[in-house]
């Protein structure tokens, strides 16, 4: 349950970033734009988070120290995970989309990793202070 | 192509179908304004009713004489088996008969325009490597105007003084006579009337400006289609957005009507068509022309903002339930 709940957190905080960009980037921001990269931000991310995130996470989860995962975490998601993802949004731009667009993909991308990494860290941390007690 | 694709298939998606909608609306000589849907061809009387006058006719363009002749024309598609196309142009005459102009032919009009001047010189453009406008007078004499490699030309308008405005890409241009013979002179009357739209409005398509009409102090209007607003350019050179509309409307094109008036053709989503009347009042900038009365955008915005926040204290419950359950599991 915890995951699909980290999942949605982290797609819908990289689309609030998306969406909030879209008001300064463009004079008309429509149903067609939001539906778009609402489908193509899910889409990536979904398969983003089964292939990468799900096994990094594991694979980091008890190598780093709690108190160094609120740093480690979000930058370890929102760059090292998320590298596939640049180098597929960097070799379509211009071919699916533009620039403008291949950027609010990196944001909202590099916002799911963040809010990805910093949950985790967070969980990790409550469930440090639960086993002390 | 590939973007063609994956944009059609994303809209396809969100079940929206423009494709390629008309321009068709003029007035009669009292000031009844006709216009297209594609498949009817409606008239709005002065006293607002409305009625359907050529029906089942798909036409983009239409046209009105002098004497109040409507003309415009019917477009059709064979089947994938002959994938040839066929036209034939209509004429309701003023009297209220329906004949046709031009017999049923196969192919795509040609040698022949809805946009023509007082005089009736017909204006079209053929669009190739090198580019033309072309001219053909009443007595069926056609003449080339201008050509040149142009980029994407839109639609043309046409003023009673035979002054052509088009548009090239991001370009508005004048062509119009210089009064030596039957040369033309063309300017660039405006160079940057593109909006910013996203890849995915756009479609593969590499126009904004669709429909584009002209008042009677030589301001030229354009209907912006992937920002849903019109733009007025005035002869200095000068662009400024007079209306937009709301999300679910496109504005398509426009015309003025013998008060002053402006009625701009608007497309929806769903690919209904309407003309809506916009005030004079509205249009002098008295007051604020009307803005979007929708905004999906901010709505989803903040729809978003809140479901982060349940998903967050969703997350948090359950990480409490957990915690209460370890503790209680201790003690």
């Amino acid at each position: 349950m915890l995951y699909i709940l980290t999942f949605l957190l982290s797609w819908l905080s990289g689309m609030l970033v998306i969406l909030i960009t879209a008001f300064f980037s463009y004079d008309q921001f429509s149903m067609i734009d939001i539906v778009s990269f609402a489908m193509m931000t899910f889409a990536g991310f979904f398969i983003l988070f089964l292939l990468i995130y799900l096994i990094v996470l594991k694979v980091i989860n008890n190598k780093i120290a709690v108190s160094k995962q609120f740093i480690y975490f979000p930058v370890i998601f929102s760059l090292v995970a998320n590298l596939p993802v640049y180098f597929l949004i960097w070799k379509n731009t211009g071919d699916l989309y533009g620039i403008s667009e291949a950027t609010l993909f990196t944001l909202g991308f590099l916002t799911s990793g963040i809010v990805f990494g910093s949950f985790w860290a967070w969980k990790n941390k409550i469930q440090k202070q639960t086993n002390r007690v | 192509m590939r973007k063609l694709f994956i944009s059609s298939f994303l809209f396809l998606i969100s079940f929206t179908a423009t494709a390629h909608p008309g321009i068709g609306i003029v007035k009669d000589s009292k000031g009844n304004i006709f216009y297209t849907d594609l498949a009817n061809v409606w008239k709005i009387s002065l006293d607002g009713n409305k009625s359907k006058v050529v029906s089942n006719v798909h036409t983009h363009e239409l046209y009105i004489d002098e004497h109040d002749n409507l003309f415009g024309e019917h477009l059709w598609y064979n089947g994938e088996s002959q994938n040839t196309w066929g036209h034939y142009v209509w004429c309701l005459k003023n009297s209220g008969e329906l004949v046709k102009e031009i017999n049923p032919t196969e192919e795509f009009l040609s040698n022949y325009s809805f946009i023509r001047d007082s005089s009736g010189n017909m204006y079209w453009v053929e669009t190739f490597t090198i580019s033309r406008i072309m001219k053909k007078t009443k007595a069926g004499v056609i003449t080339k105007l201008v050509e040149g490699k142009f980029g994407f030309i839109g639609w043309l308008t046409c003023t009673k003084n035979s002054s052509l405005y088009f548009t090239e890409n991001n370009k508005l241009h004048r062509l119009s006579p210089d009064g030596k013979s039957n040369s033309y002179r063309m300017e660039t009357l405006a160079d940057n009337i593109s909006s910013k739209s996203t890849d995915f409005s756009m479609m593969g398509r590499n126009y904004d400006s669709y429909g584009i009409w002209t008042d009677a102090a030589g301001n030229v209007y354009l209907a912006m289609i992937d920002s849903k607003k019109v733009i007025r350019i005035g002869a200095d050179g000068n662009t400024q957005t007079i209306l937009t509309s709301n999300s679910l409307w496109t504005i398509c094109s426009g015309i003025f009507d013998n008060n002053g008036n402006m009625w701009v053709l608007e497309n929806s989503l769903s690919n209904e068509v309407r003309a809506r009347k916009i005030g004079k009042e509205e249009l002098a900038g008295n007051r604020k022309a009307s803005n979007f009365t929708t905004k999906p955008h901010l709505f989803i915005t903040i729809f978003t903002m809140a479901g982060i926040v349940l998903l967050f204290l969703g997350a948090k419950t359950i990480l409490n339930k957990r915690k209460q359950k370890l503790l209680h599991f201790a003690i």
